[in-house]
């Protein structure tokens, strides 16, 4: 199969071509991905991400090289171990650290971002997930169905390990528990008790610091037991610093985003880059550093010839997070119905979020209290509070809580995130029910009308302050 | 029976006796349902534990008031419950001083936040690990010790270590009562309809500890005595995510159909009664022990195999032809269980039926058809 152009507008190079290409042909061919998703996937990469930009370009190949790293793990002899969305990044890459022979990776989101969102073929993998546990129509999370349906397609290879990070949901644990079984996968499960008092947040207490610490410390001795690869705390201390530096490198762009107008989309920002941060992949360790360097000169680059995706002006908003797999959302809402989203709540960190708490000094429990302190994973009220905390240091028009319908710790919050950001803050909020990873019900044309109001909306709110 | 028609009388009258004593200076506490919570600690401080949201389900109405306060893809038992406050109607609702949330799946955390957020209901939260490691067994621990402190907090009222005796010794005797009348449907001939073995459950929640105990005492004695009826039907067991009081139809279904209900096991909904708690030693322990460890864990604990094994062996004790799976609306982790639990009654030959509601009046004529044909097809492999 020849598609030169299309990697080449992943920015692959000649030698990235004669060098990857064999094993993308492999992968492509166990996705069933053909001439005419190829060519789809060109339309879709040149309409919805930004190619302009050669940062762009690199992160869409590093996505694809991923993919065929992903699917190629077990011909190329790994040891393949699939933490979960939400995963804890830190402690993914420190995985990959242990040892070269290990396959560290969140598969649901490379299968999203890349069947979906590029080749827009994830339909097949979320129909073979509803015929193998995650049925139809009961609200299951389309981000595990992507999981388990890759993994029965065999485009995912079977993993060796499963580590089930139920700090926040619980179909995520009780999938990997239908892999094991179904399968018989061994699985690691990384606990949590949601039980914060309202009145707690933002403080957050030592005893649910100490017991998450403990689960993600048993998590690492199992792990080694399981694998027979041992964690060690150099493994470790290097994971911590490798995320840190895309973390900070990434909020570096994401302040960028303060400036108007909005230089890049979403799209570009959120779906390939922050997806690629908290889903650890081996090519993100080694060629991320390079591209986050190249997308921040990208993006100064726009700032300081007042060049965006949005026009100055616009009314700003932030949301949950764009469609891992249908771009066209986010495009909607940028491209056609001029609303700028300078940020996601999820990929900006808080000021609160960047302060050092003496209490903790132990990895794990850092991991812990960096997770509790995202007010999204905290609680209810922690999720309403963190929206406020964002609309009002981004100085934003309003919301659109674009609510995943079938993550249930998300959408119980619909109305309270609504209510309480509405009331504290006196900016309207969109609360809308969707899904993050499948279009097939909630497609962007969907929602338009709903969104489209509210954009008029804003519009007109923004005019009469002015 | 005469036992069942005194507990009628009783339960009739408990609404107006609760408030009565609520007016008189008694704080009355909720708690989310589960199975999770230790009522002996609430009895301990004379404050009185009504089961919130573990009585009251079924109805179609709640769970229409709840969609202005919830989305709807959160399990309907959770969501309904916001709905039976809001709606005023059901008066056990509108009683409750703290409502104390062991929280266990988001479904049911949904329940707490909901409260939490649209009432002025104080709320107190602690956590349920869902893995009985033994540092989740030291959290659940923790928990109780944070609950205790509440309550004495609440309620002015120090909680005495032989005042917590007492209560685990009266609620004991509850537990062996239910326990030694729920066996008797081992029999060939179970003396009790399922439907009623519900019944007397859901009461347990809210009913006088005393008159309770002296009610199954005399039903026990009745039920000993009494001649059992003739029953032909295939005898089934039951299990799920949640049996709310309220909920009756699917147990009215399979007896319409022939069928005996012998045995249930829910998470939600009904007392767990296999266990006593073992009052030898520290009591919070003991408490700990019997209400975090020892009980039948949930479909979202994990590992999940102890609750499919615990079921399959009712199954067997209980010689049961068939499983009727029941769950409610995106109960994720029970719809996820029952995919593979099919696969597990198939290699063990127990034919399994799955249904599901969402509380909506409608499904009962399809459900009707589902279990008839179930039924039918038990009693043509002569079960």
């Amino acid at each position: 199969m020849q598609y030169e152009g299309f990697l080449k507008l992943c920015g692959f190079s000649e030698d990235d071509i004669t060098k990857e290409k064999p094993r993308i042909d492999k992968a492509f061919e166990k996705a069933g991905i053909g001439p005419e998703d190829i060519s789809r996937g060109e339309e879709r990469v040149k309409k919805y991400f930004d190619i302009e930009l050669p940062s762009i370009r690199k992160m869409l190949g590093i996505w694809i090289k991923e993919f065929a790293d992903m699917t190629l793990a077990k011909e190329d002899g790994k040891t393949v171990v699939y933490p979960i969305y939400p995963s804890i990044s830190q402690f993914g890459i420190s995985l990959m650290m242990a040892s070269e022979d290990l396959y560290v990776t969140t598969p649901e989101v490379l299968i999203d971002v890349v069947m979906g969102a590029i080749f827009d073929k994830i339909n097949p993998i979320l129909e073979t997930a509803e015929q193998n546990g995650l049925g139809p129509g009961l609200a299951h999370c389309s981000l595990l169905q992507a999981r388990l349906g890759s993994i029965v397609k065999g485009i995912a290879p079977m993993p060796d390990l499963t580590m089930t990070t139920g700090f926040y949901c619980d179909q995520a644990p009780k999938t990997d528990e239908l892999l094991h079984e179904l399968y018989g996968v061994p699985n690691i499960f990384i606990n949590r008790s949601m039980d914060p008092n309202w009145d707690e947040w933002p403080d957050i207490t030592e005893r649910q610091v100490r017991f998450f610490g403990e689960e993600v410390r048993n998590s690492i001795k199992q792990f080694g037991e399981i694998t027979g690869f041992k964690l060690t705390e150099e493994a470790f201390r290097e994971g911590f610093r490798e995320n840190a530096k895309r973390w900070f490198a990434f909020q570096d762009i994401q302040n960028l985003m303060r400036n108007e107008p909005q230089p890049i989309s979403q799209n570009d920002l959120s779906t390939l880059t922050f997806y690629m941060l908290i889903s650890p992949t081996r090519r993100f360790i080694k060629e991320g550093p390079e591209a986050l360097q190249l997308l921040y000169k990208d993006v100064k680059d726009r700032v300081d010839r007042g060049v965006g995706v949005v026009e100055k002006g616009a009314p700003r908003i932030t949301y949950e997070l764009p469609s891992f797999t249908d771009p066209s959302f986010t495009y909607m809402i940028e491209k056609e119905l001029g609303i700028s989203i300078p940020t996601t709540v999820i990929t900006w960190l808080t000021p609160r979020e960047l302060t050092r708490d003496e209490r903790f000094k132990d990895r794990c429990e850092r991991i812990a209290l960096g997770m509790l302190r995202r007010g999204i994973f905290h609680s209810a009220i922690g999720r309403a509070d963190y929206y406020r905390e964002v609309a009002e240091a981004w100085n934003l028009d309003g919301v659109i809580y674009n609510y995943l319908f079938s993550c249930r710790p998300v959408c119980l919050s619909a109305q309270i995130v609504k209510k309480y950001v509405e009331r504290e803050l006196g900016i309207p909020v969109l609360a809308l029910e969707y899904d993050l990873y499948d279009s097939r019900d909630y497609s962007a044309e969907q929602v338009r009308t709903r969104v489209e109001t509210f954009a008029e909306m804003l519009k007109v709110r923004k005019a009469a302050k002015a | 029976m005469k036992a069942m028609e005194r507990l009628a009388e009783h339960l009739a009258k408990r609404p107006m006796e609760l408030r009565k004593k609520r007016d008189e200076g008694a704080k009355i506490m909720g708690y989310t349902p589960g199975g999770f919570m230790p009522e002996e600690l609430v009895y301990a401080c004379g404050a009185l534990p009504i089961p919130v949201g573990l009585i009251r389900g079924g109805d179609p109405e709640p769970v229409a008031i709840s969609g202005a306060y919830i989305p709807r893809f959160i399990d309907t038992f959770c969501r309904s419950q916001i709905g039976y406050r809001e709606s005023g109607e059901e008066p056990l609702y509108q009683t409750i001083d703290l409502l104390i949330a062991p929280i266990t799946d988001c479904n049911n955390r949904a329940i707490a936040d909901m409260w939490n957020f649209y009432t002025d209901v104080e709320v107190f939260r602690f956590g349920v690990p869902l893995g009985k490691t033994e540092h989740g067994y030291e959290y659940y621990l923790e928990g109780l010790y944070l609950l205790k402190e509440k309550l004495e907090k609440f309620t002015g009222v120090e909680i005495k270590d032989e005042k917590v005796r007492e209560e685990i010794t009266s609620s004991n005797k509850i537990r062996e009562l239910l326990k030694e009348i729920s066996l008797m449907r081992k029999s060939k001939r179970p003396p009790l309809s399922g439907a009623d073995f519900a019944r007397l459950n859901h009461a347990s929640f809210y009913a006088n500890k005393a008159v309770f105990a002296e009610v199954l005492e005399s039903l026990r004695d009745e039920l000993k005595e009494k001649e059992p009826p003739n029953i032909e039907g295939p005898r089934v067991l039951v299990t799920g995510s949640t049996l709310a009081m309220g909920d009756h139809k699917l147990y009215e279904l399979l007896e319409a159909a022939g069928a005996t209900i012998v045995i249930e096991e829910f998470c939600e909904g009904i007392r767990h009664y296999w266990e006593t708690v073992n009052i030898d030693g520290a009591l919070m322990e003991a408490l700990a022990n019997r209400y975090f460890r020892r009980r039948v864990p949930c479909a979202f604990f994990r590992p999940g195999r102890e609750r499919i094994d615990f079921v399959l062996k009712l199954a067997s004790n209980f010689n049961v032809d068939g499983i009727v799976w029941y769950q409610l609306m995106y109960r994720d982790s029970y719809d996820i269980e029952s995919f593979y639990f099919d696969k597990i009654c198939k290699e063990k030959d127990i034919p399994m039926l799955k249904l599901q509601s969402d509380y909506d009046m409608a499904e009962k004529g399809p459900m009707r058809t589902r279990v008839e044909t179930f039924v039918e097809t038990l009693k043509s492999k002569g079960r």
